[in-house]
């Protein structure tokens, strides 16, 4: 168990920078998952958008996570780490000990023994989660929770970035479709 | 007619077995059809020298070689099944490579090049993730000409 400070500055900008260099959410989302398990040199990280209307959890990229524990099932905000529906952090530090989980036995056959999930929130609406998962019992830094919880605000606010660019890509190609003239050519690449 | 080149984007979800069952059921008797099983990983983010994430990025690639070759065998089974349900070893294979664009222009550009002429999806319930990445599904077929397109739903 330790806590030491993992994302130093020059991490933090390392990571930052990779987010920033993305054009696309779902490579920016992997170079990000990469990056954590990299610099905190933990199990895995996964990424999760949150269904508004069901509360699920619907994952957008991952790392160091197999296939199989990935698609162990459905994953319920309200069953799942719940305290981020109300955009708090969840910290299971022993995952044999909690009942916060809602597939432990999934967990501990991957290898899972901690998991950290921080609510991605922009203007108070909870858009996912950023998860982290440690192969050891984790007793994570107040310093590194404060820099996650910034990266899931950067997230958020790219995520909230490419909702609207997709909106208007999506305008903009039915527009192209209907008039002969290209309206906006700057946005036709997707 | 023209031998079917079948190409099936496939990523170890529930639901692209649905579809690699779509092309048993389907092909499975079409003797000169051929099907490619297609996957794109993410590569490493590119770093800058004096990054200290850099010194640690050891451990990155061998996590990342491990992920891929987890998923290069699960290629390999999905061609098992293809196999085992009368495909020739000739008519199957798979290609496994690194993802420099967005999933839908891989799968776009594969199929131009390679001549496809059926490209078979998988579709995942889930609608919130639609919501910030664009639909793979959409732009492929706005972008594919002379491909029959199937989406196993």
């Amino acid at each position: 168990m330790s806590s030491e400070v993992k994302i130093t500055i020059e991490t933090f900008k390392t990571v930052t920078k990779a987010i920033a260099q993305s054009d696309n959410l779902d490579i920016m989302a992997n170079h990000l998952a990469q990056l954590l398990v990299t610099a905190l040199d933990i199990k895995g990280c996964a990424i999760f958008v949150q269904d508004p209307d069901i509360k699920e959890l619907e994952i957008l990229a991952s790392f160091g996570l197999s296939p199989k524990y990935l698609s162990k099932g459905p994953l319920l905000a309200d069953m799942s780490l719940a305290a981020n529906l109300k955009g708090e952090p969840v910290i299971v530090a022993d995952v044999s000990k909690d009942k916060n989980i809602q597939y432990p036995e999934e967990a501990r056959k991957e290898g899972i023994a901690a998991i950290l999930s921080v609510p991605i929130v922009f203007l108070n609406e909870v858009l996912g989660a950023l998860r982290l998962y440690h192969y050891e019992t984790w007793q994570i830094s107040e310093q590194d929770l404060d820099s996650l919880h910034l990266l899931a605000e950067h997230v958020g606010l790219v995520m909230t970035y490419t909702r609207l660019l997709n909106a208007i890509q999506s305008i903009t190609e039915v527009i192209n479709l209907a008039l002969p003239t290209d309206l906006l050519p700057g946005l036709k690449k997707g | 007619m023209v031998a079917p080149r079948i190409l099936l984007p496939y990523n170890f979800t529930i639901y692209d077995e649905k579809a690699l069952d779509f092309v048993i059921k389907t092909f499975a008797n079409q003797k000169d059809a051929k099907i490619t099983l297609f996957y794109t990983y993410t590569p490493l983010p590119e770093l800058d020298m004096e990054s200290p994430v850099l010194k640690q990025m050891k451990g990155a690639v061998r996590s990342l070689s491990k992920e891929l070759s987890e998923k290069e065998t699960g290629l390999e089974s999905a061609r098992e099944s293809l196999l085992r349900s009368g495909f020739s070893g000739d008519q199957v294979d798979y290609t496994f490579k690194k993802r420099m664009k967005s999933i839908a222009d891989e799968i776009i550009e594969t199929a131009s090049q390679g001549h496809y002429t059926v490209l078979v999806l998988s579709r995942q319930p889930g609608k919130a993730t639609r919501l910030f990445t664009r639909s793979v599904h959409n732009r492929v077929l706005a972008a594919l000409k002379n491909v029959t397109i199937c989406i196993a739903t």
